[in-house]
């Protein structure tokens, strides 16, 4: 177990490094320069320009600006944003965190417990007009532009009907001493509709996944055997098909990560979220590449992590998987 | 190769998801491709009167803030849409397989190198490196948006091409053909290829409905297909200034989009059943 472990560490972390490497010169490889855009929209002069480059490391080769942003790294610093000047990276990025963790989190939860338990339901009832018609609904909200059921959210539930609030995370006329549990409840309505967005545009994922790993488990033979025993298809569900279907859905994390992270882009950018997928949308208008590449940075080390993760998971909870690692 | 695919698609057709998205596909293109030819309105011209007007029955989507006709808007942006994630899903095959075969026939280092290169770039969500290639260009010229959307998608697709020609190299029909002397050129495009042509052809097709959505969130985001040119994504985000009091200009393009998505995914369902029935 810890040979392989210490395998499978290496290989995360060689491929972060390699993914770091890809993302610092996919940046210089596009045409133009960082502060092209910067200069464009007023006149500079040419020392100004020269200034500028040399404030960002911009006039060095390219070796020693890598050179300088792995230093940087190292010391767990992103670089200095540029529309934010002096501000750096990494002040910006731990500023927005906590609501894109939040936003995330919550989407993550609904979906491994609601869409899981629903991929169980249709298993359960395989073929049924239930179970047909809730792949098909599934199907259509993962075709489902998440900007754009955010939009008709906003439209609908929050303008046209008052019910909740369309943007922002908290109400900025909500005063000062309020108590905590106002404050919560104000999170809470600000949560639902991001939240939701983000959630049913990549619920399909975990539902298709629960699904066909019950169905696989079902034809196992302990199953058959555990209802040989006399258990209630009840206990023969949850208590033994079900405890084994859950191993496959642990390796969907790193999977569904990603789609996460964009979505989250959209919905942040839709409801002014103030999250890490709005700091990475305004640093587009303002293109301001160190914000963007330490955003980038980030969620690429969060894929790797969630797959490390799932990966340790997947190697506790399955016994079989132990085992031929313990002996191998 | 060819008879093999037609006669996967043919039994894709037959499968229910297949039936849906095949025909909402077809009534799709072909109202993409004829819809511009035949619609009374044209896309870029707006009418006498300014100003949204809500659906009728001159105008059955209604028309957009410049009194465009926005069911001429949907048709032509759909041609667009369409033909922008073709393009860029055919590029995504070339490079995937390009890099597959090399990596799975060469094998050693040159293999080991090229799938630590793609293991890292499937760590970086695409968006992100999408939004940094993008960001440099004040307006993104059609071509360099098709080339940055095919140029990100290969990734799991020259996985998938080595894996095939990892399993299939040491097959009997694989190790007679090179007996008898077939190149390196011959046993690829006679033996291995075909015999991952149903994989990749599920691969492509659920790829195309990724692209789709991708290309309309980057055009939200005014980073994808630039205005006068239509797009799904575009008209949405032209549509939020005055999505309130006129839903109509949103409702409809985003509605095009789930329809094409949800038909394309439909498709990449029926050919997975049909390439394999008991992953159903």
């Amino acid at each position: 177990m810890t040979g392989w472990l210490v395998r499978r560490l290496l290989q995360s972390a060689a491929t972060f490094a390699v993914a770091i490497l890809l993302l610092f010169f996919l940046m210089r490889l596009a045409p133009g320069d960082p502060l092209g855009r910067l200069t464009e929209e007023r006149a500079a002069s040419e020392q100004e320009i020269a200034q500028l480059r040399a404030r960002f490391g911009l006039d060095q080769p390219i070796t020693s600006q890598l050179g300088a942003f792995l230093a940087g790294l190292t010391r767990g610093d992103l670089g200095v944003s540029i529309e934010h000047y002096p501000e750096r990276v990494t002040g910006l990025i731990a500023a927005r965190l906590p609501a894109t963790l939040l936003l995330g989190g919550t989407a993550l939860v609904l979906n491994f417990t609601l869409g899981a338990w629903l991929g169980v339901r249709q298993a359960v009832r395989r073929g049924s007009r239930f179970d047909r018609w809730l792949s098909r609904l599934a199907l259509t909200a993962y075709a489902t532009p998440s900007f754009w059921l955010g939009l008709l959210l906003v439209t609908f539930v929050s303008i046209r009907w008052q019910l909740l609030p369309a943007a922002q995370m908290t109400d900025p006329l909500l005063s000062q001493d309020a108590g905590l549990l106002t404050r919560l409840l104000d999170l809470a309505r600000h949560l639902v509709l991001p939240a939701l967005t983000l959630s049913i545009t990549s619920m399909a994922l975990p539902m298709r996944h629960q699904r066909a790993a019950l169905l696989a488990t079902a034809r196992l033979e302990f199953v058959a055997a555990a209802r040989a025993r006399g258990l209630s298809e009840r206990r023969v569900l949850w208590g033994h098909a079900w405890r084994a279907a859950l191993v496959p859905l642990i390796t969907l994390l790193g999977l569904w990560l990603p789609i996460l992270v964009s979505g989250s882009v959209f919905v942040e950018a839709v409801f002014n979220w103030p999250g890490l997928g709005s700091l990475a949308y305004q640093a587009i208008a303002a293109r301001d590449y160190p914000v963007l590449l330490g955003t980038a940075m980030l969620v690429t080390a969060a894929v790797v992590v969630s797959g490390l993760l799932a990966d340790l998971g997947y190697a506790l909870v399955d016994p079989r998987v132990r085992l031929a690692r313990e002996s191998g | 190769m060819i008879g093999s695919l037609l006669d996967l698609i043919r039994r894709a057709l037959r499968h229910p998801s297949g039936r849906t998205g095949g025909l909402l596909l077809a009534v799709l293109a072909v109202g993409a491709l004829l819809g511009p030819l035949v619609l009374p309105h044209p896309a870029d011209m707006p009418d006498v009167v300014a100003g949204a007007t809500p659906p009728s029955a001159g105008h059955p989507f209604g028309t957009d803030q410049l009194n465009r006709d926005i069911l001429s808007r949907i048709a032509t942006g759909g041609r667009i849409s369409l033909a922008v994630a073709t393009l860029a899903m055919t590029l995504s095959l070339t490079l995937g397989c390009l890099v597959g075969l090399v990596a799975g026939y060469a094998g050693g280092w040159v293999d080991a190198i090229l799938m630590r290169v793609v293991d890292a770039a499937l760590a970086i969500p695409r968006l992100f490196v999408i939004l940094l290639l993008l960001v440099v260009w004040e307006r993104i010229p059609l071509a360099a948006l098709i080339v940055v959307l095919g140029a990100t998608g290969w990734f799991a697709t020259s996985r998938l091409v080595r894996g095939e020609v990892l399993r299939l190299r040491h097959h009997g029909f694989v190790l007679a053909a090179q007996g008898l002397g077939a190149g390196p050129a011959r046993t690829i495009t006679r033996h291995l290829l075909p015999n991952a042509a149903g994989p990749l052809l599920v691969a492509a097709t659920l790829g195309v409905g990724d692209v789709i959505l991708l290309e309309a969130g980057l055009s939200f985001l005014g980073l994808g297909i630039q205005p006068p040119v239509p797009s799904w994504g575009g008209m949405v985000l032209d549509a939020r200034p005055l999505i309130v009091t006129a839903p109509w200009t949103a409702i409809f393009p985003g509605a095009a989009i789930v329809a094409t998505v949800l038909a394309v995914n439909l498709m990449g369902d029926a050919l997975q059943a049909a390439l394999d029935p008991r992953s159903a």
